[in-house]
């Protein structure tokens, strides 16, 4: 039986095409790999391209998505800013003094919807003490134009329910370089711009100092005391600006009620 | 890469036994081509040296048996059915021998790489085990089941050891 088989298979052989043809293709297949691409040289600086294209491509993607287009300012005594991506997500989160620094050390904002990082903040423990004592909360948005429109509604509802003394106020982008350079949040420099304009000698230090209630106090007063009328020139900024439906809720002196837009100079 | 006389020389020395394996595992001349090809293009690109010619012997065994299973099991391969299923046998082989040949090839896969390789190569149990990848007791029942087989087609008195 082994013979046997070993006879048949014996029988199986290759032909001398085969071999020859398979010599041809192993000589082409060498030529090729020997050919400059497979040169171990080349193929190491275009994988090093490659990789490099890969990881800039990386690189840039996530730094577009990281890049902060619109901001949020939530001023009360506090102020924290929120700075989001065209995502409408948190990337970045900034406390401009000490009580905002004690707002968001426990709290993780990043990667969050906006609207959900300002239920967070204003939720929080550490806001309670300012919602009880009804200061004013201010919201400030410097929104990117595509997604502005989008952007306001969502912080009129988040601001709308809240109903203590909240309102929010629209300004555009380039403001926000300007409160980083003066160390303001966004929502106290767009207040201190309006201060400015009744009484120039309050500088940025003293308006840092100041609650977003105080600042709103003195405005009203400059306001009661007609001290401003022109309501012609405007600091630059563009500003919308509505009270919230519960509007002040303060029981501190004058004038309560709606504070609707009336001229130019009554911006708060 | 092996250098161009090396694998030449492999080409002449190793054909028959390539050449082989294929006739075992698959169907057609066309299918012996493509495989017989990629064995001695794998034996080129093979940059360790081997120990000695046994080594290298059951490296290609080894290969080979290896190139054919994934030849078979390729996508290509099992979507389009050849018009060709029937290896021409009759081309090559002496019509005495075709009987013993069919036998072994209609053998299930399994049986078929331990049985030739243990009658044509004259390799042991455990040298099968160690090309194959099996345990040598596995090898041990793949060719008394094999051989079993064998004897039911050929008639009993023929099958020895």
């Amino acid at each position: 039986m082994a013979n046997k088989i070993k006879d048949a298979f014996d029988q199986i052989r290759a032909d001398s095409a085969q071999k020859e043809s398979t010599k041809q293709f192993l000589a082409e297949k060498r030529r090729k790999r020997t050919s400059l691409f497979y040169r171990p040289a080349i193929r190491g600086i275009a994988a090093a391209v490659c990789l490099m294209v890969i990881l800039a491509a990386g690189a840039g993607g996530y730094a577009w998505i990281q890049m902060p287009v619109s901001y949020l300012s939530i001023d009360v005594n506090p102020s924290i800013e929120l700075a989001l991506n065209r995502f409408d997500k948190v990337v970045s989160v900034t406390a401009y003094n000490i009580e905002g620094e004690e707002i968001i050390k426990n709290l993780s904002l990043k990667g969050k919807e906006y609207t959900e990082a300002i239920d967070l903040v204003i939720g929080s423990e550490a806001m309670s003490v300012y919602l009880a004592s009804k200061e004013d909360i201010v919201f400030t948005l410097a929104a990117d134009s595509s997604r502005e429109s989008e952007l306001e509604t969502g912080v009129e509802n988040c601001s709308g329910h809240m109903g203590h003394g909240c309102r929010h106020v629209s300004t555009d982008v380039e403001t926000v370089s300007a409160a980083h350079e003066c160390g303001l949040s966004l929502g106290k420099y767009n207040a201190w711009l309006q201060l400015i304009q009744y009484d120039d000698s309050i500088t940025v230090e003293e308006c840092r100092e100041m609650s977003m209630s105080e600042i709103n106090r003195l405005i009203r007063e400059y306001e009661q005391d007609g001290a401003y009328h022109s309501g012609t020139e405007h600091g630059g900024y563009d500003e919308t600006e509505e009270n919230s439906a519960s509007g002040w809720q303060q029981g501190n002196h004058h004038q309560r009620g709606h504070h609707h837009r009336g001229g130019r100079g009554e911006g708060e | 890469m092996r250098s161009e006389a090396e694998v030449n020389h492999a080409v002449e020395k190793y054909a028959d036994m390539v050449q082989r394996i294929c006739f075992v595992h698959l169907k057609n001349q066309a299918d012996t081509e493509d495989v017989f090809q990629n064995v001695f293009l794998k034996y080129m690109l093979h940059d360790e040296a081997f120990f000695d010619d046994e080594h290298e012997k059951a490296w290609l065994l080894r290969v080979s048996i290896n190139a054919c299973k994934d030849y078979l099991k390729s996508f290509f391969r099992r979507n389009v059915v050849s018009l060709e299923t029937v290896y021409e046998m009759e081309a090559v082989v002496p019509e005495d021998h075709r009987e013993v040949l069919e036998a072994v090839l209609s053998l299930p896969d399994k049986y078929k790489d331990a049985i030739y390789l243990h009658y044509y190569d004259g390799y042991s149990a455990a040298e099968i085990g160690k090309i194959l990848g099996k345990r040598e007791n596995t090898v041990y029942s793949l060719l008394s089941r094999g051989r079993k087989l064998l004897k039911e087609k050929l008639g009993g008195d023929e099958v020895g050891e």
